[in-house]
């Protein structure tokens, strides 16, 4: 009998990835199609907005990702950091990229739906700047993956940064309450039930099931890269040992 | 033809650019990923045949 935590062998988690990566690129590429006959074709208008609303298909989905990809990252990061499981950093390095776009793309897309609804482009507004600190919390990351020749330091101090930084997460999701703001409440993920309507609930669901489903693929494509890295490194110094070898 | 060009011009720019945007910058994302893992697997290839045995005539 197989064990499950067999599969989070790194060996088993590459052929794992190899195998199952086509697959859920293909899901995800026909989620998506649905997601954007959804969005563009069957979803009514809205009664204030007009047609602006389509908007709403990306940039919510991209906000949930940022805002998710990051509570995963600092996860992640506390695993990696209590008890040094190398999958962990593999994980939340191969996601940090990921997560970087989808903030940025929330900021471009809410930024292009602002500027119509709104009429700016931008305001230094609760929520706005807190996803922008969000944006900031992720380049930092990824500059300290960079930052030191030693890779489990430059991990150690880039994890520490993802679980500080956490505390910005719950800043953004209550931003809108705790203090007034330019943009509109939560209608979806509150206590009450979704103030959205159906006919536009179903395709930004089936859109942001498309975004975890591209989630999931690039993370695969990611993780791939990475334990392909470590493997290309253990080879190195395999290399470097075999010559010094030699030499004496 | 005067359909299509009818259509793009029903929704706005901003929702043609909001839309654009997002699926160019997954697909890149896509394509960038796609490209380094074929680099890291050709630096493997690589590394390994360095690693077999060369023939040393001393």
């Amino acid at each position: 009998m197989i064990k499950a935590h067999s599969y989070l062998q790194p060996s088993h988690l590459l052929t794992l990835a190899t195998r199952w990566r086509p697959w859920i690129g293909r899901v995800t590429l026909c989620i998506f199609a649905l997601g954007l006959y959804l969005a563009f074709i069957a979803s009514p208008p809205d009664y204030q907005q007009g047609e602006t609303v389509r908007i709403m298909y990306v940039h919510v989905p991209c906000a949930w990702m940022a805002m998710g990809i990051y509570s995963f990252i600092a996860l992640l990061s506390a695993f990696f950091l209590i008890w040094k499981y190398p999958l962990a950093g593999i994980f939340a390095r191969s996601a940090a990229s990921l997560g970087a776009l989808f903030t940025f793309l929330s900021l471009l897309t809410g930024s292009l739906w602002g500027k119509p609804m709104w009429g700016t482009w931008w305001v230094w507004d609760a929520r706005l700047t807190s996803v922008l600190i969000l944006f900031f919390l992720y380049l930092g990351y990824l500059a300290l993956l960079e930052a030191f020749e030693d890779s489990e330091r430059s991990l150690n101090a880039a994890s520490v940064l993802a679980v500080v930084g956490f505390i910005n997460v719950p800043i953004i999701k209550w931003s809108v309450v705790w203090w007034t703001t330019l943009h509109q409440p939560a209608s979806i993920m509150r206590i009450a039930a979704p103030a959205i309507h159906i006919s536009m609930l179903v395709p930004l669901l089936v859109m942001a099931l498309a975004f975890i489903g591209y989630f999931i693929w690039m993370l695969l494509l990611r993780v791939q890269i990475q334990l392909l890295s470590a493997k290309v490194h253990a080879l190195q110094l395999k290399l470097v040992h075999q010559s010094f070898k030699r030499t004496i | 033809m005067s359909g299509i060009l009818e259509y793009f011009q029903f929704f706005s720019v901003y929702i043609w650019a909001a839309y654009g945007c997002t699926l160019i910058g997954m697909w890149m994302f896509y394509l960038k990923a796609l490209r380094d893992l074929k680099t890291k697997m050709e630096e493997l290839k690589r590394t390994k045949n360095t690693l077999k045995p060369q023939p040393r005539a001393f």
